[in-house]
């Protein structure tokens, strides 16, 4: 999660320099972007002086521009797939960990299920939140539907483990308070004469 | 050095000692646990006779009976030898003949030490006076093997069948000479005269003496003398006895008739003599009580008159039940009329026997003990909670402060002053519970055949109170069985914050005047035995009385009853007519609850069911109830067995879990009664299981070889019952499960059995249970939590607790069981039962003739109230999943109290230095 506002913060600062109209090599280094800046402002100065060449290059910084603006999208849905699938990765975990509990209930087992139960539900609350910054995608859908049905497959998992630990009230067995005691209407006795 | 030695050597003595004495007082395992929890009352039967020892061993041996198998049709006696200590009226040692011997002819004693005893016509035994141990046993044969006995010093000398003679030896028991001492076959047996070798036979012209010889074949003939008694006199001869060789007494309808044989003389003596105003009685029975004593009782008001043969006259010693003052103090209301008298040697003391078979020793006009012998043939019991002193005290409290008290004030010094006493004398109340040491406490109210009845407390066994019924009608044994013959209890408000009542339901005695028998209900107060109503009086035969689950209203909380009469009559095309009791404005009310009720009568292989339909009486509460069923049986077999549903069993469960968690419901009908019938020429027993509403058979279970004793409980959804296999030659038990085949979520009753509606899952299994068992019973605890388990009687006169999870009809074959069935905790089926010793409730004791076992639940969950009664009675209590809600006897109340009392003084020093911690440091 760190490391991709990290890189978030660094797309920023390229897309600063996309509006002052330069065409720059994309780096993500802060270093590099300090040079964009610089050499920005000396495009600038040069920029008043006018011509044919200038609209020529403004043209091209353009036709370059249209170009990475493409290639950024591209780049944008990358990441924002990768996101959605970024939990696909602890499945895999998330199972080993839970078998390794075993059925027991006790209260080493008992955080590690919580746990396990209440990750998944609070991330597809936040889902919308992470995807904040694709929302100029058109496929953010479907990033969040990926995201939020891997984040179920973990939560499947979680309950799955509930169930076998049979703390899950799905058995008729769990509803046996609620089956009425039956009694008799009639009341009956008798006797040998 | 010598001065250490000797102090080491004292030392090491007295450590000696110690644990010798230690070791003397551990014998048994069970030493430490009898009467802790239990109590038992030690009883020795009705009384029949007695010998008295020597006035220096303070003893009397006396024969006893009890009636075996009262559930049954055929009951018959079995006797007791028992030795009672005349200071104290205990026990010294009991021992209960054979069953088997229903007779008990001769009871003899020759200052020795031995006791000779003849029972069962020929049985003859031997015993230490002392202990009670048995030192010989024979068994003679002779023409009819009825025998009566003589003990000399060497011998024994025996009359069997009126004319053969043996001759015993008394060291070794073997036969030493035997004959036949009267040629022809004759209807005046020889008797015996006392402890002698004399006999006399009554002929009816005269009465001849004979004497037996030791070591010779024939009997040698003394005297005889002609019987100077008139034609008239004759014919009304109540007794013949000889007291001695000179002495005979013969009692007439009013006279007592004395033969002295050596001076040829003849003098008759007015009963009226002895006895002023009794001139009209005529003489019942006569009986000889030992030392020249003996007994005359007359008929009309069994007047009891002891009389003593002294010198040339018959002297009164004692006369009790007489119109005037008796001399003797006993209240005949209390213990109903004397029945046997017997002046002991000494100090002017009386054994009293009465009605209700109670023995008191009278010393000098005082009674030094008693015993309440009619609790050895309890008929029926019941148990009901003791209102605990708190409850009582608190009522009262209450009532003093909110009833007698005006103004805010004083109401609150009331409540002071009240709260002040109840400090200062935590134990005003001299109720029977305050002595009480555990929570438990609870009152036995016991009916007896005697027609006695008592309450007794559960924790020490004392009788608190008791009545006796006289005119009780426990004439005809046969009809015992039948529950209208019973005297029976019915606990009609039960709950704590009234006083609670009962029922008594009895047939009395056909009454001299020709009058004809009556069936009363009489109400009391099961806590004090008192009276609270009128009682209420049928005309008619009771053929069945039950107590129902109907309210008279509310604010009362009293249980109506059910009584269903035989009127008209005998006539079996006309339904017998039934009564509510009792019947007033507010049952009136509730005559369409009433429509619900059914009833069974159950007549040889007939059963019929009713169903209480239209009002035929609206003054007394009658009701013509519609016949609804009938089940006739098949001719030859025979209803052994009823086993009905307990009412104090509460259900908690209304299904079983399965290994799967899916659920497994019950079929708990609870008027589904089990019918035990046997087929006596095939041997085989039939189990039917049916609807008592419905009158449909639900299912039936054949047994083929086996006895025709059977014992049934059920419990929840099952059905277990006891046979013993004639085949296997085994003891068995078995279980039948009911169930339903679907959950219904939003049924809340049971329709009345139809089987074409209703498919049940009725399942049955058999094993074999190491013991005989005489009864089944159920462990009843009060919200049926705890684990459901059988309280199985045995015939050795043991109880063991059975967890239902033992006999249970779902127990898969080894090679069947499924995971499912491991998860459920299902035992893989084996048909051997087996318990270890300890398992059982009675420790290493047992109640002779055990015959029924009540439950009842406590205050506790895990705890269960056990009575049984038999020759003995037994009170324990039982924990059989363990006892889950109580603090084991070891814990240490102390490291709790003083851990809590540290936590505390720990959290309020942290609350305050973190307080101060924190103001330090703003002030910084």
């Amino acid at each position: 999660m760190g490391l991709n506002l990290k890189e978030n913060n660094s797309k920023k600062r390229w897309a600063i320099d996309l509006n002052g109209g330069g065409a720059l090599p994309s780096s993500s280094s802060s270093t590099n972007s300090q040079n964009a800046i610089s050499s920005n402002s000396s495009n600038s100065n040069i920029a008043p002086t006018g011509s044919n060449k200038l609209t020529q290059q403004q043209q091209q910084q353009q036709q370059m521009g249209e170009h990475s603006t493409q290639q950024s999208m591209t780049l944008k849905a990358k990441k924002g797939w990768e996101l959605a699938k970024s939990p696909a990765k602890s499945i895999f975990m998330t199972g080993f960990f839970l078998w390794m509990v075993g059925n027991g209930i006790n209260i080493f087992t008992m955080p590690i299920i919580i746990y396990a139960v209440i990750n998944p539900i609070k991330a597809i609350f936040q889902t919308n939140k992470m995807f904040l910054r694709f929302d100029d995608l058109n496929e953010v859908l479907m990033m969040k539907l990926t995201y939020i049905a891997i984040q179920l497959v973990l939560l499947g998992i979680t309950l799955y483990k509930c169930s076998s630990m049979g703390l899950l009230p799905i058995t008729p067995s769990d509803w046996i308070y609620s089956l009425p005691i039956k009694t008799t209407k009639e009341f009956s006795s008798g006797s040998i004469i | 050095m010598k001065m250490v030695s000797t102090q080491h050597l004292k030392s090491l003595i007295v450590l000696i000692v110690i644990f010798l004495l230690n070791v003397s007082t551990v014998y048994s395992i069970y030493e430490e646990e009898i009467g802790v929890k239990d109590w038992r009352l030690l009883n020795i039967g009705e009384f029949e006779r007695f010998i008295e020892l020597p006035a220096s061993e303070n003893t009397v041996i006396v024969q006893s009976r009890i009636l075996n198998n009262i559930d049954s049709k055929y009951p018959f006696y079995s006797h007791i030898l028992s030795s009672l200590d005349l200071n104290t009226g205990d026990i010294k040692w009991r021992q209960i003949l054979p069953s088997q011997e229903h007779s008990f002819e001769s009871l003899l004693y020759d200052d020795s030490l031995y006791i000779l005893t003849i029972s069962g016509g020929n049985n003859i035994r031997l015993w230490n006076k002392k202990t009670g141990s048995l030192k010989w046993y024979q068994k003679v044969q002779s023409v009819n093997d009825k025998c009566e006995g003589t003990i000399t010093k060497d011998q024994v000398f025996l009359v069997c069948g009126g004319r053969d003679i043996i001759e015993v030896n008394k060291e070794t028991g073997q036969i030493t000479n035997q004959y036949l001492a009267l040629e022809e076959i004759t209807d005046k047996p020889l008797n015996i005269i006392g402890n002698s070798n004399q006999l006399y036979q009554i002929n009816s012209d005269k009465v001849e003496f004979y004497q037996h010889t030791k070591g010779k074949k024939s009997l040698d003939k003394l005297k005889s003398i002609e019987k100077s008694l008139n034609e008239e006199l004759d014919n009304w001869i109540t007794g013949t006895l000889a007291l001695n060789i000179n002495d005979i007494i013969v009692t007439g309808r009013t006279t007592v008739h004395l033969y002295r044989v050596k001076q040829q003389k003849h003098q008759s003596f007015e009963i009226s003599q002895f006895y002023e105003g009794g001139s009209g009685e005529s003489v019942a029975s006569l009986s000889y009580n030992g030392a020249n004593q003996f007994q005359i009782q007359l008929t009309q008001s069994r007047v009891v008159l002891l009389l003593e043969l002294s010198g040339e006259t018959i002297k009164l010693v004692q006369k009790v039940n007489t119109k005037e003052e008796d001399t003797v103090p006993l209240k005949v209301v209390e213990n109903g009329l004397v029945t046997r008298l017997i002046q002991l040697s000494g100090k002017n003391r009386l054994l009293v026997v009465s009605q209700d078979w109670s023995i008191k020793l009278i010393s000098e006009g005082k009674v030094q003990w008693s015993r309440e012998e009619s609790l050895s043939a309890i008929l029926n019991q019941e148990i009901i909670d003791y209102p605990q002193v708190s409850d009582i005290s608190k009522l009262s409290e209450l009532e003093y402060e909110f009833n007698e008290t005006t103004g805010f004030f004083t109401h609150f010094a009331r409540r002071l002053s009240t709260q002040f006493s109840s400090l200062l004398h935590p134990n005003r109340d001299n109720t029977p519970s305050t002595s009480s040491s555990n929570s438990i406490s609870k009152m036995i109210i016991a009916t007896t055949l005697s027609g006695k009845v008592f309450g007794i407390s559960n924790d020490k066994g004392r009788v608190i109170w008791s009545f006796f019924i006289s005119n009780f009608n426990n004439d005809n044994l046969k009809k015992l069985p039948l529950e209208s013959s019973r005297m029976k209890i019915f606990i009609t408000r039960k709950v704590i914050h009234y006083p609670p009542e009962a029922v008594l339901v009895y047939e009395t005695l056909r009454a001299a005047g020709g009058q004809k028998q009556s069936r009363v209900l009489m109400h009391f107060n099961p806590l004090d035995g008192k009276k609270t109503g009128d009682d209420r009086i049928f005309n008619s035969e009771i053929l069945h009385v039950a107590l129902l689950p109907i309210q008279e209203d509310h604010n009362s909380h009293r249980n109506l009853l059910q009584i269903v009469l035989n009127y008209p009559v005998d006539q079996p095309d006309q339904p017998p007519i039934v009564y509510i009791h009792p019947w007033n404005e507010m049952t009136r009310k509730q005559s369409s609850v009433l429509k619900d009720i059914s009833f069974y009568l159950i007549k040889g292989t007939q059963v019929q069911g009713y169903k209480i339909d239209n009002m035929a009486d609206g003054k007394h509460g009658g009701f013509r109830p519609l016949p609804t069923w009938n089940l006739q049986l098949p001719q030859n077999q025979e209803i052994i067995a009823i086993g009905k549903s307990n009412p104090n069993e509460v259900v908690q469960a209304p299904a079983l879990i399965l290994g799967n968690r899916n659920l497994l419901p019950k079929y708990i009908n609870r008027n589904l009664i089990s019918l035990a019938l046997y087929e006596k020429s095939t041997s085989q027993l039939v189990i039917h299981l049916l609807d008592s509403v419905s009158g449909e058979i639900i299912k039936s279970f054949v047994n083929v070889y086996s006895s025709s004793y059977v014992s049934i409980v059920h419990t929840e959804n099952s059905v277990v019952y006891s046979h013993f296999d004639n085949y296997l030659h085994k003891q068995m038990i078995s279980s039948i499960d009911l169930f339903e085949q679907t959950v219904k979520w939003n049924d809340y009753h049971y329709t009345p059995y139809l089987s074409q509606q209703e498919q049940l899952l009725i399942k049955h299994k058999s094993f074999v249970f190491p013991e005989l068992i005489s009864t089944l019973s159920l462990a009843i605890t009060p919200k049926g939590i705890t684990a459901k388990t059988i309280l199985i009687g045995l015939k050795s006169g043991q109880i063991l607790p059975v967890d239902k999870k033992f006999i249970n009809s779902r127990r898969p074959y080894p090679e069947e069981v499924t995971p499912n069935d491991a998860e459920e905790g299902l035992m893989p089926y084996s048909p051997k039962l087996n318990f270890p010793p300890w398992f059982y409730v009675t420790y290493n004791i047992s109640i002779p003739n055990l015959k029924s076992i009540t439950s009842q639940g406590t205050d506790l969950e895990s705890t269960s109230l056990v009575f049984s009664s038999g020759l003995d009675l037994f009170c324990t209590s039982i924990t059989p999943s363990q006892p889950y809600d109580i603090l084991s006897d070891d814990f240490n109340h102390l490291a709790l109290i003083l851990t809590s009392i540290v936590l505390l003084i720990l959290a309020m020093v942290t609350k305050n230095l973190k307080s101060k911690y924190t103001i330090d440091k703003k002030w910084k």
